[in-house]
């Protein structure tokens, strides 16, 4: 049986970038991953901050 | 008939006025546009307090002890004294202008007219660094701890967004606001001690434009606490160059053009919550002025300057400027970062 990785909601309080990122599926993007459960608003401005956190 | 001249030509006329810097006043200092809190020499305790109080069914007996809470905090804030200081010599200005304003006497060489128009500049570019001091910038032992910070989107979390601005802030001897609201060390916050600030964080903001401006003010009035909104002091402190955006998307053209803000001269307001235009970069703070503190010893030593010659036969002049400054956040949870 394959182990499910549980859904973390990135807008959710104490979820942090770097657990999000842990959760996400491989080969998952993130606009997938967060469609019907984030608004497209929230989706691209976490993409926004996904990229400055890369960058840090 | 040919003219012959031999040697340098010089210009024979001037402009008769000095041609100046802008310094720009933005009126936090001189206005009170956040709370000045003077009679601070090195560090002052900021106390908070707040009541929780609990309905009970009514009772004709004597009153027992219930669970109320009455908290009141200490934090004490620490004042960095800065100073802006150095030395003239009025030597350098022979073979100008300022030569003919020279009392007689080789000695004599302090020039009135360069004193009154240049040298009095000094006090107005120190008032224009305390305002930059004020709205941008952090040591640079803040910015290591802002950066420290665990990024995350939701509230209660720094976003990665204010991690980059607060990297990109200019390194200074003090903190400014939005570096102070970020992390702090109040004990009344709700997890007290130092970390993260109490603040409310705008959440899926974007570069403001003339034409999203309206929306992301729309974004950050949505995210105030609903208590805020109806105190008499509630303010939006904005960046300078959103006073040119909204009098652009006022004036826009077309059948969908609305006037979303209200422009009444100098006065500019969102949904009735007056707007200030302050040096900040990036972030727009959100929140009734008596939250927003600049401690100091004396608001008037901002333009308070001493001159002086220097000592053992120098022929040069030193001027200073002192000050003890700091700024600081309190009853954090009803701010909001916009940028956060």
């Amino acid at each position: 049986m394959n182990a499910q990785k549980v859904f973390l909601n990135p807008f959710d309080r104490g979820v942090t970038y770097e657990q999000f990122l842990k959760s996400l599926p491989k080969g998952v993007s993130i606009s997938n991953h967060l469609k019907g459960k984030c608004s497209q608003e929230q989706i691209n401005w976490l993409k926004t901050e996904l990229k400055k956190f890369k960058n840090k | 008939m040919a003219i012959v001249f031999s040697g340098t030509k010089l210009p024979q006329t001037e402009l008769a006025e000095i041609q100046k810097e802008i310094y720009a006043d933005w009126g936090t200092f001189r206005d009170g546009d956040v709370t000045i809190n003077e009679n601070h020499k090195s560090s002052a305790d900021v106390y908070e307090s707040k009541a929780v109080v609990n309905m009970a069914a009514y009772s004709s007996a004597a009153v027992a002890t219930g669970s109320d809470t009455l908290t009141v905090e200490k934090t004490p804030v620490s004042l960095t004294k800065v100073q802006f200081a150095d030395t003239v010599d009025y030597n350098t200005l022979l073979d100008t202008r300022f030569e003919r304003s020279m009392a007689g006497g080789a000695f004599n060489t302090v020039s009135s007219e360069f004193d009154n128009a240049v040298l009095q500049d000094i006090s107005p570019a120190i008032s224009e660094t305390m305002e930059y001091a004020t709205w941008d910038g952090a040591t640079t032992a803040q910015k290591s701890l802002i950066a420290g910070l665990t990024p995350g989107a939701a509230q209660g979390s720094i976003s990665a967004g204010a991690q980059t601005l607060a990297a990109a802030m200019p390194v200074k001897l003090v903190n400014s606001l939005p570096a102070i609201i970020l992390h702090n060390d109040s004990i009344s916050k709700v997890v007290p001690g130092a970390g993260l600030g109490d603040y409310k964080k705008v959440l899926s903001i974007t570069a403001i434009t003339s034409a999203n401006i309206a929306a992301q003010y729309a974004l950050l009035y949505a995210t105030l606490d609903p208590k805020v909104i109806k105190q008499e002091d509630m303010t939006i402190y904005a960046p300078l160059a959103h006073l040119q955006l909204i009098k652009i998307a006022n004036n826009s053209v077309g059948a969908a053009s609305n006037q979303n803000f209200l422009v009444e001269g100098e006065n500019v307001s969102y949904n009735g919550i007056r707007i200030l235009f302050k040096p900040l970069v990036g972030f727009m703070i959100a929140a009734p002025k008596k939250y927003l503190h600049i401690l100091m010893d004396l608001a008037s030593d901002i333009s308070q300057l001493k001159t002086g010659e220097n000592a053992n036969g120098a022929e040069t002049y030193w001027y200073k400027n002192v000050q003890a400054f700091a700024t600081w956040c309190t009853n954090q949870r009803y701010i909001t970062l916009y940028g956060g």
